[in-house]
Parts: structure tokens; C-alpha cells; sequence
């Protein structure tokens, strides 16, 4: 029974030991997934996968000298759980033809660029549902063309890379 | 800390695991990617004819359909004279123009003008270019 009783001790510090363990690296694998993050949550469940952002389906293609444009976005989510995107948090654009049209010809909204300490607060927030669920966010009023852009900015295309943050639902 | 302690935190780990949905709670997302945004490419106005104006009104009249974009501001209206390189004539917001210094045209001579769509500091290309001449040896436009 002593014996017994010795080995079922070593087995639990054999758990402990690997629960700890496994804490640890799951704080590493979510660390990119947030700062914040507890090294409590979701051990055994499958690793995060950080959200995904790409264009809407029919992205404007309308802007031109003196025109205004939103910019809307798709948000991919291939966690289990739902998530919501509160904040915009980064935010820098590449023309298609940098030669013909610099970026320089475009205005970014000062209400989103710079991007405001604790980010641009998304209204209404984008809430994207788990197992590869999809949401559409704008970000109203985003972009400008500059009334001197010259006629290389016609028929041009404008990439931003957009960083959101959020939270789980 | 000794092995019973232990076993008993890693029992009440494996309580907190049993409840993913209190866990998660805590955590925040990122999203990251690309999105776009496409500038339009101007369309010019379509169908320009000349006509000899008749009666009260001297010249060349020209007239046109609008561009089917509606933020066009205007359009430029050029013209060559015997194939010489074209001078602008004017920036005209309406649909038509009337080439007034036309009847002035010397016997033999070719007109020929054609118009481009504008918006700030956009232009369409020149459109096909449409020509009236006084042929000799009447000097009538035709």
C-alpha cells in the first residue's frame, strides 16, 4: 500500500510537472496572439490561429482626384470561438505603380492616421464567428486622392496592410 | 512544496481546462492582412460631330454625349487646322461648342477637332478627332 501509495504521488508530480510544462509553452505559442495572454487558458484545445484580413469581394475601384473612399475588409476567423475586432492598429498603404503614382498622392484620414493611442476603435465593432467564420468591417473615410494627382494614378490599385486587435467572445 | 500539494494543483488545472469557455475570456485577438482600394480610370464623352452652322450662328458646332462618370468637370476641346498639331480651344462644361473663328476659314482648309474628358488634374486621351473643310472652289463648308 506504501508503495502504492509512494508511485501514486510520483504520477501526480509527473502531471503537475507536465501541465506546468505544457503552460509554458503555451504561453510561448500565444504569444503572438497577445501580450496578455494567461498561461491558464486552453491547453489541450488546438493551437490559435490568428485572424485573417483581406479584401472585401468587390473592393471600390472608384477613386479618383478629390475623392474620398472607405476601405472595407473581410476578417477570417479559423478558431473554434468567436472573436470580436475592436480596434485598428496599424495601418500603411503600397501603390500598384509607385512610379506612375506614389502614395504621396493619397491623404489618409486624421482620424486614423496616426493611429490614435490605443488604436482607431472600430464602430460597429466586427464580430466574426469561430470555425472559419467571415465578417465585413469599414473603415469609413479612409483615403483620399490628392486633386493634383496626374493621370498615372488612373486605373490604379492601392494595398493596405491593416493590423486589428480584439478580443475573444 | 511537497508532491501532495502538487497533485492537488494539478488537479484543479485540470478543472480550469475543463472549462475552456471561463479561460478564453481573458484573451485578446490580432487580425492582420491586406485590403484595397482601386482608382477609377477616366471615360471620355462619346459620339462628337461637326456641323457647318447654318443661319445666326457662324463656325463650326460641335456636340457631344457626356462620359458616364458623373464627377466628369468638363471637357477640352482642341482642334488642328490642316493636320497641324492641335491648340486647345477651351474647357467647356456643356456639350457642345461652337467654333466661331471657323468662318473664318480659308479656302482648301480642313478643321478638325476632337475633345477630352477632365477632372481635377485627370484627362482622357483626345477622342477620334471629327474634320469639316472648305473645299475650292466654292469655299463651302462641308
Amino acid at each position: 500500500m506504501g508503495l502504492q501509495s509512494s508511485t501514486h504521488r510520483r504520477a501526480w508530480t509527473v502531471a503537475a510537472a507536465s501541465v506546468v510544462a505544457a503552460i509554458l509553452v503555451s504561453g510561448v505559442s500565444y504569444a503572438y496572439w497577445s501580450s496578455t495572454a494567461s498561461g491558464t487558458a486552453t491547453i489541450g484545445s488546438t493551437t490559435a490561429q490568428p485572424l485573417v484580413v483581406s479584401s472585401i469581394a468587390t473592393p471600390l475601384a472608384d477613386l479618383y482626384p478629390g475623392k474620398t473612399d472607405d476601405l472595407g475588409f473581410t476578417v477570417k476567423n479559423d478558431n473554434a470561438y468567436p472573436v470580436r475586432v475592436t480596434a485598428l492598429t496599424g495601418v500603411s498603404v503600397a501603390s500598384s505603380d509607385s512610379a506612375a503614382c506614389p502614395v504621396s498622392n493619397l491623404t489618409l484620414s486624421s482620424a486614423i492616421s496616426p493611429i490614435p493611442v490605443g488604436g482607431y476603435q472600430l464602430t460597429p465593432v466586427v464580430t466574426v464567428a469561430g470555425g472559419g467564420g467571415t465578417a465585413t468591417g469599414t473603415l469609413p473615410g479612409l483615403v483620399q486622392m490628392n486633386t493634383t494627382a496626374g493621370d498615372g494614378c488612373q486605373g490604379k490599385t492601392f494595398t493596405f496592410t491593416l493590423t486589428f486587435s480584439g478580443t475573444q467572445q | 512544496m511537497s508532491p501532495a500539494k502538487l497533485g492537488t494543483a494539478a488537479a484543479l488545472a485540470a478543472v480550469s481546462l475543463a472549462m475552456p469557455g471561463v479561460a478564453q475570456a481573458s484573451f485578446s485577438a490580432t487580425a492582420a492582412g491586406t485590403a484595397a482600394i482601386a482608382s477609377t480610370t477616366l471615360r471620355n464623352g462619346t459620339g462628337l460631330a461637326a456641323a457647318c452652322a447654318q443661319g445666326a450662328v457662324k463656325g463650326i458646332v460641335l456636340t457631344w454625349t457626356a462620359s458616364p462618370d458623373a464627377f466628369v468637370t468638363g471637357y477640352v476641346v482642341r482642334r488642328s487646322i490642316n493636320g497641324a498639331t492641335p491648340v486647345v480651344l477651351a474647357t467647356v462644361s456643356a456639350l457642345t461648342y461652337n467654333d466661331a473663328t471657323a468662318q473664318t476659314a480659308a479656302k482648301g482648309d480642313t478643321y478638325s477637332y476632337t475633345i477630352a474628358a477632365v477632372v481635377q488634374s485627370w484627362s482622357t486621351s483626345p477622342s477620334a478627332a471629327v474634320s469639316r473643310s472648305w473645299p475650292a472652289p466654292q469655299g463651302k463648308c462641308v
